[in-house]
């Protein structure tokens, strides 16, 4: 197979603030036609900034080094001018996003998005726009295509948008799609979906894939070849079935390594029943107008959920978003019900207290006994606090300490606990990493002491090496304090390797629910077959 | 366990280095930042009492600073020629003549007119001349005052003016525009409508007719008072806007929702996780309040209506030059407007830099 793009000694530095900052550091590779080729890496190790670099879409202070050399189709492109770039993107080379709920324009019908990249690159009537449009999205495989062309992105479900954009990148048979984490704002059986789509498309117009990724899976559910990036350097290259048995570097043996993997996990079934729910119901109830008249739109969040858990046990919750498993759990640490236009019915007990019909002051007392760490540890830190006074703030308001050792005492243990530099306790969140920063908000709910935690995904904006090292962090701390979980989340391998028990949650009801293991080697409902089919599985 | 990535910079030095790579901004905190200087050292700097009257020198015309004499001859100390006053034969309209036999010397550092400054009675200038003899850098107005003593002094005022409007409408504004945006409901829908009132209301000719009912054998103490709170009714409202909408976006983050898991009450959420998270906004928004309201507080002294004497304003300095014949003879009656247009510019383009260099995600976002 003949070469598509070769890639020579690509540097990229970014002009900042605080000096030149070294993204891609002369990296050299090659894209066979008619091949998919994964470029892997965790955050930061420059797999976006190296695919962005070959059609030039980099930001304004990207300075490209001279030494590069990029060949495309044989000819040397890197001396082009933006307008020989503007002919070849669109055209020779399209590229499909991240996200898919801003890489359209919202004011713009489908049949306007599409005929749009079509216009540019080709003279068409407006008859064979529409025709072609109406082919692409047939192409795509979005269900009811004629009446498509008419609507807006906002009338389409992230899967859908997806495709609409894979239509617009593959309007001009392109030599060569750039796919950076096309699916990685998507739920899992969508994302098996759209890889599918990708495949079949790829066979058909036999056109090349740079599959931009960080997940493992993908990787070795669609790449030919993979690339392992890391620190703006490629570590190493192959033929992703070789490297993924027999990984040489070391960096890829650890990458490998860090995926979540089974355990083991026990806990004292006849145990006390610390936190139960019988029968929840939560609703939102929004305001609409419909033809001129106001009317209550009423969205069952939860519907009629009961469940119970024993000290020391892990439940894991897993649904895809919109599924209700966030509020599920936000209700029983009674997070929810603050806002006006929500109801909340059913009992929750935490050990033989009824706390569903507390006060916010008479359920104060129970606050420092049930904590909540977030997704995002971006969001979750205010900026503005030092680490200190991040930790502190519980055991001010919560336990009411006014001995300032005592505070500084308890602050020191738990960040040594959860592996941070207690010397660092004056910094502000921005100064760490998003692992160290997940960690000051673990220290933060663990320095009080909880006796239940309930943990809303917090691995899922972390990098894979790290996640690992967050969950074995938790599973530690679960041993030392006998605290009991709620586990959220959408990734079946994190679960899997945390909680005893699972529930499958999809719109708001349960769909199964029972020891995790059982779950996950035997499905008994048809949903989660496919979920855990899209999880698991490897489509060769 | 992971390093800390030494490319990130703490939050201040990265605004401060942005903001010292602006030219226009850096122009305007050198003009802002001289503008308080003169207004806190208003005495020192000026070498006449300001509201000491000269019926000698009336429409004295601005004097320029000379090291050499008519005849070449040098002198260390500085000095200014005097005038005379003579008449033009064919007009017979008065004309102000140099007279180079007076020659006013400048002292520096030296006693001169009594003030009190923190409580103290001090009598040390900058520069004055010695008994008998002045020197107007941009002239005297129409009492023989000297009108560069009179800026210097109406920086004080005028400053000082503004500072109390802006501190009541950023009290009122933050406090309106935090609750309002973090108890939502129909808190927020109420307190949304009064400022949406205040916001559409016509507010000179309201300014207008408060200030016309104030009485005018009033202290003139008083009036300042009450002009400040009367131009402070309706400012408050378009910050209340800005900051509700940053809580409204604020309070869906996670660390709100963390404070409320750790059993924060409302009180403590909103000053120690809101409060700070507003103020680089608010900053901005009062550097860019401070010269409308200058431009404002002069445009009613000018119409006499605003700052009262003993108190001097420039737009009351102003108020003098009314009428095209005294432009026309002493045009230096006008130089207040130039300090009005240094204060404004000044204070624009420091808010201007402010707002580009807070921006912590402009250029710099999170990954």
């Amino acid at each position: 197979m003949t070469n598509l793009v070769e890639i020579e000694n690509l540097q990229v530095k970014f002009n900042t603030d605080s000096g030149e900052v070294n993204a891609v550091n002369g990296i050299s590779f090659n894209i066979k036609k008619g091949e998919t080729l994964a470029l892997v890496g965790e955050s930061g190790s420059g797999k976006s900034v190296t695919a962005r670099g070959i059609i030039r879409l980099l930001a304004e202070n990207a300075i490209i080094s001279d030494q590069t050399s990029i060949k495309f189709n044989g000819t040397n492109i890197n001396s082009y001018s933006e307008k020989e770039y503007q002919n070849i993107r669109g055209k020779n080379i399209s590229m499909i996003f991240q996200e898919p709920m801003s890489s359209l324009n919202p004011i713009y019908t489908i049949e306007n998005q599409i005929s749009e990249v079509l216009k540019i690159h080709g003279k068409f009537s407006d008859k064979e726009l529409k025709e072609k449009c109406l082919e692409l999205l047939k192409q795509v495989q979005i269900p009811e295509p004629e009446s498509r062309l008419s609507q807006y992105p906002h009338q389409l479900s992230g899967g859908q948008r997806q495709r609409i954009m894979i239509a617009i990148a593959i309007a001009n048979n392109p030599d060569l799609l750039i796919a950076d984490e096309p699916t990685t704002a998507l739920d899992v059986t969508v994302q098996t979906e759209i890889l599918k789509l990708l495949q079949s498309l790829q066979q058909k117009y036999q056109m090349s894939i740079l599959f931009i990724t960080h997940d493992l899976t993908i990787v070795r559910q669609i790449s030919d070849r993979v690339c392992v990036m890391y620190n703006g350097k490629i570590k190493e290259t192959g033929i992703t079935k070789e490297i993924f048995e027999n990984p040489k570097d070391d960096y890829t043996k650890h990458l490998l390594s860090s995926e979540p993997e089974e355990r083991d996990l026990h806990y004292d079934k006849n145990g006390r029943s610390i936190l139960s729910g019988e029968n929840l119901n939560v609703t939102f109830n929004t305001k609409v107008k419909v033809s001129g008249r106001n009317k209550v739109l009423s969205i069952n969040a939860v519907n009629n959920i009961s469940l119970d858990l024993k000290e020391g046990e892990t439940l894991g919750i897993v649904g895809e978003s919109g599924s209700g498993k966030t509020t599920l759990g936000q209700t029983l640490l009674r997070l929810v019900d603050r806002e006006s236009n929500t109801d909340v019915e059913g009992e929750i007990k935490f050990f033989d207290d009824r706390i569903d019909r507390l006060s916010r002051k008479q359920f104060k007392p129970f606050r420092n006994q049930m904590q909540i760490v977030f997704q995002d540890p971006y969001a979750s830190l205010n900026p503005r606090l030092s680490v200190k006074q991040i930790i502190e703030e519980g055991l001010i308001v919560a336990l009411n300490m006014k001995d300032k050792n005592e505070r500084l005492n308890k602050i020191e243990n738990i960040m040594s606990e959860v592996g941070l530099e207690p010397s660092s306790m004056l910094r502000f969140p921005h100064e760490f990493s998003g692992g160290q920063r997940q960690r000051i908000a673990i220290a933060r709910s663990f320095v009080l002491n909880p006796k239940f935690v309930l943990l809303d995904e917090p691995t899922s904006a972390l990098d894979l090496s790290i996640q690992k090292q967050i969950l074995e962090l938790l599973l530690q701390l679960q041993k030392n304090h006998k605290t009991t979980y709620i586990f959220i989340s959408h990734d079946l391998r994190v679960i899997r390797s945390i909680s005893h028990n699972l529930i499958v949650m999809k719109d708001g009801s349960i769909l199964e629910q029972g020891v995790a293991k059982n779950i996950l080697t035997n499905p008994q409902n048809d949903y989660t077959k496919n979920l855990i089919k899209s999880a698991f599985d490897i489509i060769y | 366990m992971e390093t800390t990535s030494n490319l990130q910079n703490s939050y201040f030095s990265l605004v401060r280095k942005r903001f010292l790579k602006n030219r226009v901004g850096i122009l305007g905190l050198i003009f802002v930042g001289f503008l308080i200087f003169s207004a806190v050292f208003a005495d020192f700097l000026s070498p006449y009492d300001p509201a000491a009257r000269d019926s000698d020198r009336v429409f004295y015309p601005p004097q320029g600073i000379h090291f050499f004499d008519e005849d070449n001859n040098f002198s260390l100390r500085p000095f200014a020629y005097g005038f005379t006053e003579g008449f033009d034969p064919d007009t017979y309209l008065p004309i102000m003549e140099i007279d180079y036999t007076q020659k006013n010397y400048l002292y520096f550092f030296t006693r001169g007119w009594e003030y009190k400054f923190l409580g103290l009675n001090l009598d040390l200038h900058l520069f004055t001349t010695k008994e008998g003899s002045k020197v107007f850098f941009i002239g005297s107005d129409a009492y023989g005052r000297d009108m560069l003593s009179r800026i210097f002094k109406g920086s004080r005022v005028t400053l000082l003016f503004a500072l109390i409007v802006v501190s009541i409408t950023t009290f009122i504004g933050i406090l309106v525009g935090i609750s309002s945006g973090y108890f939502s409901g129909k808190f927020d829908i109420a307190s949304q409508r009064v400022t949406e009132l205040a916001l559409a209301f016509p507010d000179l000719p309201l300014y207008l007719s408060l200030v016309a009912i104030l009485p005018r054998q009033m202290d003139p103490f008083l009036i300042f008072i009450f002009m400040a709170f009367i131009l402070s009714s309706l400012r408050w409202a378009q910050l209340s806007r800005e900051v509700r909408g940053k809580t409204l976006s604020l309070r869906r983050l996670d660390y709100i929702k963390a404070a409320e898991a750790l059993g924060s009450n409302d009180l403590r959420i909103i000053y120690r996780h809101l409060l700070p998270n507003v103020t680089s906004h608010v900053i901005v928004s009062v550097s860019l309040l401070i010269p409308s309201v200058i431009l404002t507080e002069s445009f009613f002294s000018f119409l006499g209506l605003g700052i009262q004497s003993p108190f001097v304003s420039w737009g009351l300095q102003l108020n003098s030059a009314q009428d095209m014949r005294t432009i026309g003879s002493y045009p230096w009656v006008l130089s207040p407007v130039f300090a009005i247009l240094i204060s404004v510019l000044g204070f624009n383009a420091l808010g201007d830099a402010l707002r580009d260099a807070i921006d912590p995600y402009a250029t710099t976002t999170k990954k």
